[in-house]
């Protein structure tokens, strides 16, 4: 591939976040344009922008760009194009694991953003169990397994919603996924845990394109499989539960993002990763923009928004049984 | 394409970079967990007032999560997230303060014109837009919209959505009507009602225990059954009214079996239906399997109650309640309100 298509790649990528990102500070309840700064009512619209609005946009675009990740990683772990924190239950693990903190009468993020994290393990660790005992493993074995995960962890989530009684509204809301009135330390935050999540994916790189061929043929090359497995794994557990402590259960991000930008013809992780984070942070900011805006003043869950678009990408996915390495079929 | 990682052995520096990295990432890890906002009905956010306001503060009065909420004058333009809020800010002050509502709003009929600001899911962009000096919230919006209010310096005031009793009714109108500077007129109003809730009370004790009816609360159309738990203000209601609930021991708003309703089969079936639904539910209720067997369905006692009405825990309860005696005990007469209330 081309150096020049490279370039292209993250300029078009870095285009796409930047404009979804000044559309989405833009568009809005109280608008931008309605009275110029100085006057009082314009201090008051910027203040809203920079309290409220600034935040979420950069809550969005952290959270999309997690996904994007921890999408990437999760379909090189298990070699499969339609492994994302989603489909393989991992984000129904995370939200398992803070809703129970919560049910139990939890009040702080810290506790929640722990036991996400710890379900969102769980969660992986069973999938990768199942696939492993399972007698012949398959693309399709995978996501049999990850509807297995996804299928249990949603009805801890039901039998604790029976519970929790007065605080089931909050929770059903949170697990439809939301970046509304999100504060500037969830946004700083989260945007603190990409970049170490990114940096430890980045350092991976190579491994990672070495999985692509197969297990064998990484430990072939000196690849320690068994170790790698393991740091990538909690890798995109801890993005994942990030995510879904930050701004509930989303889904089809992780599928979406790695998707365009290996149809785009960037398989190699080395850029994979960081247009796949792009190209994810963008898409959410653009979903969530679609949430607030299309039937304003009435905002849609944003899990909706990405379901809407992702599940037909998903089933078409699973009906192609697209090749990871994307260089194959139709480069283009 | 050009496989670069073929013959690439990957030296041990590299790997402790990465691993102090993870290190790093764990630390931000717990700043995130520590700042965020995440759902914790329980936590109690700070007051959004700072020093020279608590000084100026003329209204002070601690809400419903333990915040205390200071107020320099009585509240002009008031944006409601609760029906029964804003039924609440009208009956003691009219429509007047009220700036925005949310879609779920039908009551005094003027709301519905007022800009809305979401239904169960808030916008607090939208709400900050309207520029209001008060707020008035359930705990339900406790985990996200009301402390991004507060750090735009407006007042929010938590009330418990989920009234127990009359008593928490008549808190949260001294405590709107304190905010808006009517303290007197929610006196009053609380007087007018508690004295008619108490000669209803008074009325209903007048039936003999053996005439004394059963019932059984329907809050969704079959098959689904949901009902009311004692502890909740539709309980409140059936209590005052005299009226047994056979949901009485359970709390909030369950899901019930039908077996156990057509085994309690109580005298009279409540449907709490919302406008012109009230002959789909009945309908539905005669090709029930197990509820069509009821004595109160074959013998059509089935009564309806207005959903706005009963499930909003404002000053229209008692309205419910006036409704509820007369459907049970139509030989009962119901004491009209002190003062034409």
């Amino acid at each position: 591939m081309s150096r020049r298509r490279i370039a292209l790649g993250y300029a078009g990528f870095g285009l796409f976040a930047l404009a979804a990102i000044a559309a989405g500070l833009w568009w809005g309840a109280a608008r931008l344009d309605a009275a110029p700064p100085g006057t009082p009512e314009g201090e008051w619209i910027r203040r809203i922008v920079w309290e409220l609005r600034a935040p979420r946009v950069l809550t969005a675009f952290w959270a999309g760009a997690a996904l994007g990740l921890a999408g990437s990683a999760l379909q090189a772990l298990f070699q499969n194009a339609l492994a994302e924190p989603y489909t393989l239950g991992v984000s129904s693990g995370a939200a398992f694991g803070a809703a129970l903190f919560f049910a139990l009468g939890g009040a702080s993020g810290l506790g929640a953003g722990g036991t996400a994290l710890a379900g969102a393990a769980a969660a992986l660790f069973l999938v990768q169990l199942l696939v492993r005992l399972s007698r012949r493993p398959s693309a399709e074995g995978l996501i049999l397994a990850g509807a297995a995960a996804n299928a249990f962890f949603g009805a801890l989530v039901s039998l604790l919603m029976v519970f929790a009684g007065e605080e089931l509204r909050a929770i059903v809301y949170w697990l439809f996924g939301s970046v509304a009135g999100r504060s500037w330390p969830t946004a700083l935050g989260l945007g603190g845990l990409v970049a170490a999540g990114f940096v430890g994916l980045y350092a991976e790189r190579r491994r990672l394109d070495a999985l692509l061929f197969g297990e064998t043929a990484a430990l072939a090359v000196g690849v320690d499989v068994v170790t790698l497995r393991r740091r990538v794994a909690f890798l995109a557990s801890a993005l994942a539960a990030g995510v879904v402590a930050a701004a509930g259960v989303i889904g089809f991000v992780g599928l979406v993002a790695p998707h365009v930008v290996r149809r785009f013809g960037a398989p190699m992780h080395r850029h994979l990763l960081p247009l796949a984070a792009l190209f994810g942070g963008g898409w959410l900011v653009a979903a969530d923009l679609i949430a607030r805006r299309a039937l304003a003043p009435r905002e849609l869950p944003l899990g909706v928004v990405t379901a809407l678009i992702g599940a037909p990408l998903f089933a078409w996915l699973l009906v192609r049984r697209e090749a990871l390495s994307g260089d194959d079929r139709d480069a283009r | 394409m050009r496989r670069r990682t073929s013959g690439h052995r990957f030296d041990a520096g590299a790997v402790r970079r990465a691993w102090a990295l993870a290190l790093l990432f764990g630390a931000l890890w717990l700043c995130l967990g520590g700042c965020q906002n995440g759902p914790s009905p329980g936590a109690p956010p700070k007051g959004a007032d700072d020093g020279a306001d608590r000084e100026a503060a003329a209204i002070r009065l601690v809400d419903a999560t333990g915040a205390e909420v200071a107020l320099p004058a009585p509240a002009r333009r008031v944006v409601t997230l609760l029906p029964s809020l804003t039924e609440t800010v009208a009956a003691v002050a009219g429509v007047g303060p009220l700036v925005g509502v949310t879609a779920n709003d039908t009551y005094p009929p003027e709301v519905r014109t007022l800009p809305t600001v979401g239904d169960m899911a808030v916008d607090p962009e939208r709400v900050a837009a309207l520029r209001p000096d008060l707020v008035l919230a359930g705990r339900f919006h406790g985990t996200t919209v009301v402390p991004a209010l507060r750090r735009l310096g407006i007042p929010v005031f938590v009330e418990e959505e989920n009234a127990r009793t009359f008593d928490d009714v008549y808190r949260t109108i001294r405590n709107v009507a304190a905010l808006l500077g009517e303290g007197k007129r929610g006196e009053a109003l609380v007087a007018r009602l508690s004295s008619r809730v108490q000669a209803i009370e008074k009325a209903v004790r007048a039936v003999p225990e053996a005439e004394r009816k059963t019932a059984f609360v329907l809050l969704s159309p079959p098959p689904d059954v949901y009902t009311a738990g004692g502890d909740t203000f539709i309980g409140a209601v059936l209590r005052a009214a005299g009226v047994m609930n056979v949901a009485e021991a359970a709390e909030g708003w369950p899901l019930w079996s039908a077996e156990d309703v057509v085994r309690a089969d109580p005298d009279v079936l409540l449907l709490v239906v919302g406008e012109g639904e009230a002959k789909r539910w009945i309908e539905a209720l005669r090709r029930s399997p197990g509820l069509s067997t009821l004595r109160a369905v074959r013998e059509s006692r089935v009564v309806t109650i207005d959903a706005d009405r009963i499930s909003r825990p404002g000053p229209r309860l008692v309205e419910a309640l006036v409704e509820v005696v007369r459907a049970v005990y139509p030989d009962v007469v119901v004491p009209e309100g002190v003062g034409g209330g």
